[in-house]
Formats: structure tokens, C-alpha cells, sequence
């Protein structure tokens, strides 16, 4: 029987702590390369949006709903990823393979919310991705996203959209200890992970998009997160 | 590696659960008032055409009363006549009634009697006579009637031309 090809389609909000970008991607069960349908960058300026707290959030909501509008004609999801000084984003290793939030000694902030993924292990140590979000942060990205009317999906961090794309990228040879190997390399910083080669392996840009001046690691952050809501 | 999610959105497929339950809902509310407003709208109509009857043969039975009222008066009535009625034909057909020695003393004296007066089963005639002759004839068939026990002429004046004798007796009693 003939199957129509389905097409999924993302609003990736990649937020740093002076700049806002966003991104519509999609990508057809028929194609294997996700398409950038738009891109565009925001830098706030005066004082609108420092270090992920939104001080103004009647321009910041309609900024958000009026690009969300203008790159998606449909009701499409809605995924943010966070980058800034207000994580707390580390590698922690551990002694134990499966251990809890209290067992990584983790400072003790309850205005917090924690999240951890295994990443690999080295010399009986197991290294982890650590990351926390104050919480009053990811309660005014909430009530920004329900005030500019987003079915809001996702909210996660730019380095764990960006191990989904490593993940991604390296396909069925992808090992733990691989990753580790490659952090060790370059001083578990997650971004230098990437070449300029695989934003080409993973994006197809068309030619009206003006995306020669941007920053990659947005863009790879962007897909990293498409990805990682399962629609590769 | 799975991926870190501060929020928990309700998943797609519960979303289109809860939209597919919401339109369910909806239309069966719908349905079920739309089939409860018409249920409604019949048994109001019945009711609107029922006190319609109603009123109209209150119109039609408002005289009813009154007939009603003149049918029990005439009844109450009719019983009382009926009454009247059996007790006079008891009376009539009683032993104490003098009806039929009235009737021998009628045809005893004819034309001549001018007044009867009874008491229990004393009486007294007054008959015209044209003589003391006819007078006695009289007495004298009064004495041969079986209905009357006793009788006497007690009186006998003379009126002009004619004789009035007053005869007082008694009633065989039957």
C-alpha cells in the first residue's frame, strides 16, 4: 500500500542569556537530512531578557509569538533549549554506576531542579551530565510560552541537545567509551565536539537562508534537541 | 541516552485522547439535551393542549350545576309525592276507610244529602227529605245497609217545603 510520507515539524528556541534564536525544522520520513525551513536571531539589548531572566516580558512573549507565527503557519511543538550562567551544567563523576542526586554532591539547592544522564566510564569512575535549573526560570519560560499561546514540548539545556546530535551523528558506532575518549581530548567541552563538517550531515540549509554569519553550535544545539524529541 | 526534560507536556497521543473524549462529550451533552428538549417540547405541548381541553369543557360544563341543582330539587320532589302518593293509597286500601260507607249512604239518600260529617265510626247525615214519609223510607234503607251498624233520626225541621233530617249512627267496622 502506497504511505503518504509524514512530516514532522519542530519550533526550536535556542536562548542564551542576551540573544534568542529561533529555528523551524522539519523533516520527512522519506528524507534523511533535516530541513531548515527558518532561522533567525534576536539579541536583546537593553535589558530585556540577562542571564535567562526574562525582566521584560511583554516584549519578550510578543517577540516569541510574533517569529513563532511568522516561520510556523501551523500549530507545531515547540522545543527551548537553555545556555547560560543560571545552569548549573557539569561532568561529575561518581564512584557508583546508578547513583542518585544526593550521591553526586551536588551543592544543596532546593530552588533547583536537578537532571543527570550517564555519559561514560573511565578508571572505575562514571562520569555524569549534571545539570540544574533554578526554578523560577523554567516557571517564567512556562508562563512566557503559555502567554504566547506555545504547545510548549521541551525544555532542556544546550549541551544535552548537543550529546543527542553526537549521539546522532556517530550512528550505530556510537559507544560510551568513544564519548568519553573524545571529551578527555577536549577538556569535557561539549561544543568543541563538533566540526564544521557535521552541521552539512545532519541540516540542509536552503539558499534563502542567511545563516553564514551564525553560530553553528545554535544550529547543531537546534537539531540536537529536533532529534532528541524523536523526530529523526 | 535519554534526553533531560525540565516540564512534563502531556504527551501527543493523550492530547488527541482527551480531544477525541472532549468531542465525545460534547456531542453526547448535546445529544442527550437535544433529545430531552424534544421530550420536553412533546409532554409541554400535550400539557398546553390538555389544559386547552380542559378550559374549553369547563365552558361547555359550566351549566352542569345548575341542572345538577333543579335535577335533586325535582327528585326530592318527586320522593315527596311518592310519599303522599303511597300513603294515600295505603289509606285507601286501609280497613278504617269510611270510603265505601259513604258510597251506600250517597246512594241511599241521592240527591237529597247536603252534609256528611265523620268521626272515627260516628256519622252524621243531613239530608233534605220532601217529607216525614221519605224521611222514614230512609231511615229505614240506612237500617238495611250492612255497612252501618246502628242509626237514628235525631232530628227533623221542616224548611219551606221540604224536611231536612239530621240521622246519626255508627260504621260497621270492616
Amino acid at each position: 500500500m502506497w504511505n503518504k510520507p509524514k512530516q514532522h515539524d519542530a519550533f526550536v528556541i535556542t536562548i542564551t542569556p542576551r540573544t534568542i534564536t529561533y529555528s523551524h525544522l522539519s523533516r520527512s520520513t522519506n528524507e534523511p537530512i533535516i530541513q531548515l525551513q527558518s532561522h533567525d536571531t534576536e539579541i536583546f539589548d537593553t535589558l530585556e531578557l540577562e542571564k535567562l531572566i526574562v525582566f521584560n516580558p511583554t516584549i519578550v512573549t510578543n517577540q516569541i509569538q510574533n517569529h513563532y507565527r511568522a516561520m510556523a503557519n501551523q500549530s507545531i511543538p515547540v522545543l527551548i533549549t537553555l545556555n547560560g550562567p543560571s545552569l548549573f551544567a557539569k561532568i561529575i563523576s561518581s564512584s557508583k554506576a546508578h547513583p542518585s542526586l544526593e550521591q553526586l554532591n551536588l551543592p544543596h539547592t532546593p530552588h533547583m531542579q536537578w537532571a543527570h544522564r550517564y555519559l561514560y566510564s573511565h578508571d572505575h569512575r562514571h562520569y555524569f551530565y549534571v545539570c540544574g535549573l533554578p526554578q523560577q526560570i523554567l516557571l517564567q519560560f512556562q508562563l512566557v510560552s503559555i502567554a504566547a499561546q506555545l504547545p510548549l514540548r521541551l525544555i532542556s539545556t544546550e549541551h544535552m541537545a548537543l550529546l543527542h546530535l553526537y549521539r546522532y551523528l556517530s550512528g550505530t558506532a556510537f559507544r560510551h567509551s568513544e564519548l568519553g575518549a573524545a571529551l578527555a581530548k577536549r577538556n569535557n567541552n561539549i561544543e568543541q565536539l563538533f566540526s564544521k563538517d557535521d552541521l552539512p550531515r545532519v541540516l540542509s540549509i536552503p539558499t534563502s537562508q542567511a545563516v553564514a554569519n551564525e553560530n553553528p553550535i545554535s544550529l547543531l544545539t537546534a537539531c540536537g534537541l529536533f532529534i532528541s524529541e524523536g523526530f529523526s | 541516552m535519554n534526553g533531560i526534560n525540565f516540564i512534563k507536556p502531556v504527551p501527543p497521543h493523550r492530547e488527541r485522547e482527551v480531544r477525541l473524549w472532549s468531542w465525545f462529550t460534547i456531542i453526547g451533552s448535546s445529544s442527550a439535551l437535544i433529545i430531552i428538549g424534544i421530550y420536553s417540547g412533546m409532554q409541554w405541548s400535550l400539557y398546553r393542549s390538555l389544559v386547552r381541553e380542559k378550559l374549553t369543557l369547563q365552558q361547555k360544563l359550566s351549566s352542569f350545576d345548575t341542572v345538577l341543582e333543579q335535577q335533586r330539587t325535582q327528585t326530592e320532589e318527586q320522593e315527596q309525592l311518592q310519599k303522599k302518593n303511597d300513603s294515600l293509597a295505603k289509606y285507601k286500601t286501609s280497613p278504617k276507610n269510611p270510603v265505601s260507607a259513604l258510597r251506600s249512604l250517597r246512594a241511599i239518600t241521592g240527591n237529597g244529602l247536603q252534609a256528611v260529617t265523620i268521626s272515627k265510626c260516628h256519622f252524621e247525615l243531613h239530608v233534605i227529605c220532601q217529607n216525614a214519609q221519605h224521611a222514614t223510607i230512609c231511615l229505614q234503607k240506612l237500617l238495611k245497609e250492612s255497612s252501618i251498624r246502628t242509626v237514628k233520626l235525631t232530628s227533623l225541621r221542616s224548611n219551606q217545603k221540604q224536611v231536612i233530617a239530621i240521622f246519626k249512627g255508627e260504621i260497621t267496622p270492616q
